[in-house]
């Protein structure tokens, strides 16, 4: 994940970038400005606590949009003093970028798009693979030993049944 | 060329002299005024408009140029501070250029300029200044992080400055502003044994006393202001600036009446007004944009982002976007994404401290 998330970290402005899972796992990539972000005493050092309060806020600005009868927002801006939070809702997980204080949200929107579908695609991929192997461990164990493919590498099973039905080996 | 030049300007300020004789209205004054910061020379200009200022107290033009002029000033003397600072670093300098940067609300730059100076030169004047800069940064953040760092940090001082009262009259500023009465107290009774009698202190004292019972500690009081946002005293400061109160009706009127506009809301304590909705929708709308205003406002101060100026929601049902003051907020939902004319209408109407004293809904 934090191959994906390079990119955006290293826009320029970027504080810091980081991936939410619903379950409340962050994945935290600092930007080349982390110095600007103020003193050490900031919350934007501590990956963990960033990612509990940005999902606490995400939880109660879809609160707030229930008393709209809204959805709940896709994309959140928040710009202050000291620097703007981007989190950009997707399925299954919430992308976030600090950005230094001064620079407009908008020329970030395009790359953080990108990084969401290719968490998408990842995310995606290892679902397959999780569905396909929950499949082949759901099947009924089979009677009988399944008949293996010759035109791959010789398995001794293999070797075995064309001996049997070859007649004596010897020739006789 | 300077010749032709001065020569050009003097002409120009006999000009607006003359003008300011015939007629000494605050434009004339303003131009005087104006001709000789265009001159450099800056005192010169600051002392027209003090002037102007006693003849037509409180005129906006006059305070705005005085302002440009002072920040100006600043801006000179923070560049021949810098160049010092380059040349020949000493304690002297970094302490007025900290001071410069705390009077124009500069608090990073404040910050990263006493961490240089105490990194540099450690010692007790540096972590004091370290320590104002950390209370300008509270006061204006409200972050708890930055208060509990000032504290700290003024603890360090007055171990270091024995005897010196500078730390403790920071300290009890700072736990006055919070409500942390006891700790208050403790400090004054302290300042009173470093300055016995003095009447000031023996009232605020005995102020001190009365209140410190139920008072929090520093950390819960710190948590407190963190959480609302709010120092002891805000709300009497702000009911004092009555008089500039303006009806923002017409101003959400026309921005609800443009097409793809769902909802304007102008929040400001706990009273909101709605145009769009109607009846207990405009409740619910007025609700929730305070609780987007609220909720996003205690975030970033946890954050450490400090003072938030907007939140701007997308997704399917629209967008909404808040534009907050100090004690008010503007928010619009529109269906579609937010022109930047709206924009700029909301702009307006967050920090204009607007009357709400006629509720609707």
């Amino acid at each position: 994940m934090i191959e994906v998330l390079d990119p955006l970290a290293s826009q320029p402005g970027v504080i810091l970038a980081a991936l939410i899972s619903d379950d409340g796992v962050p994945v935290a990539v600092p930007g080349t400005k982390v110095e600007s972000a103020g003193s050490e005493s900031c919350a934007l050092s501590d990956s963990d606590a960033l990612a509990a309060m940005c999902a606490g806020w995400l939880d109660e600005l879809t609160d707030c949009m229930s008393l709209l009868s809204c959805d709940a927002p896709r994309r959140v801006v928040l710009r202050a003093a000291r620097g703007s939070l981007l989190l950009l809702r997707t399925s299954g997980a919430v992308l976030l970028v600090v950005l230094e204080p001064g620079l407009g949200p908008e020329e970030l929107w395009l790359p953080m798009e990108g990084v969401a579908a290719r968490i998408q695609r990842i995310l995606r991929g290892m679902g397959e693979a999780a569905v396909s192997e929950t499949i082949s461990d759901l099947e009924p164990p089979s009677p009988f030993p399944k008949r293996a493919d010759t035109t791959a590498t010789e398995s001794p099973t293999a070797s075995l049944e064309k001996g049997l039905s070859g007649g004596d080996p010897q020739g006789n | 060329m300077k010749l032709v030049r001065r020569m050009l300007s003097h002409n120009r300020l006999r000009q607006a002299r003359k003008r300011l004789m015939t007629d000494p209205s605050p434009t004339a004054y303003a131009a005087l005024a104006r001709e000789h910061a265009w001159d450099g020379e800056s005192e010169e200009a600051l002392r027209v408009c003090g002037e102007g200022l006693i003849a037509y107290p409180g005129n906006p033009e006059l305070q705005r140029l005085a302002e440009r002029t002072r920040r100006a000033n600043r801006e000179d003397r923070l560049g021949e501070l810098k160049r010092e600072l380059r040349e020949a670093p000493r304690p002297a300098i970094y302490s007025e250029m900290c001071s410069v940067l705390l009077e124009t609300d500069q608090t990073m730059r404040a910050e990263e300029c006493a961490q240089a100076w105490l990194s540099a030169h450690p010692g007790p004047e540096a972590t004091l200044m370290l320590a104002r800069v950390f209370v300008a940064r509270f006061l204006s953040d409200r972050g708890r992080d930055a208060g509990q760092r000032a504290f700290d940090l003024l603890s360090e001082c007055e171990q270091q400055l024995d005897r010196d009262p500078r730390p403790w009259k920071l300290r009890l500023e700072l736990a006055s502003a919070i409500g942390a009465w006891t700790e208050a107290r403790r400090v004054a009774s302290q300042l009173l044994e470093l300055d016995p009698g003095d009447p000031v202190l023996e009232g605020r004292f005995r102020k001190l006393s009365a209140l410190q019972e139920g008072a929090p500690s520093i950390s819960k009081a710190l948590r407190d202001v963190e959480r609302t946002g709010k120092l002891v005293g805000d709300d009497q400061r702000h009911s004092r600036g009555d008089s500039a109160k303006r009806d923002v009706r017409p101003l959400l009127q026309s921005l609800a009446a443009e097409t793809g506009v769902n909802a304007v809301v102008y929040l400001r304590g706990s009273t909101g007004l709605v145009q769009g909705p109607k009846g207990a929708t405009a409740e619910r709308s007025a609700r929730a944009m305070r609780k987007i205003v609220k909720t996003g406002r205690t975030t970033a101060r946890r954050l450490g982002l400090g003072q938030v100026s907007s939140i701007s929601l997308e997704g399917n049902f629209g967008s909404i976007a808040v534009v907050s003051g100090e004690m008010d907020a503007g928010a619009i939902w529109c269906s579609g994404k937010l022109p930047r004319s709206r924009e700029q209408a909301l702009m307006n109407l967050a920090g204009v401290e607007a009357d709400t004293d006629e509720v609707q809904s």
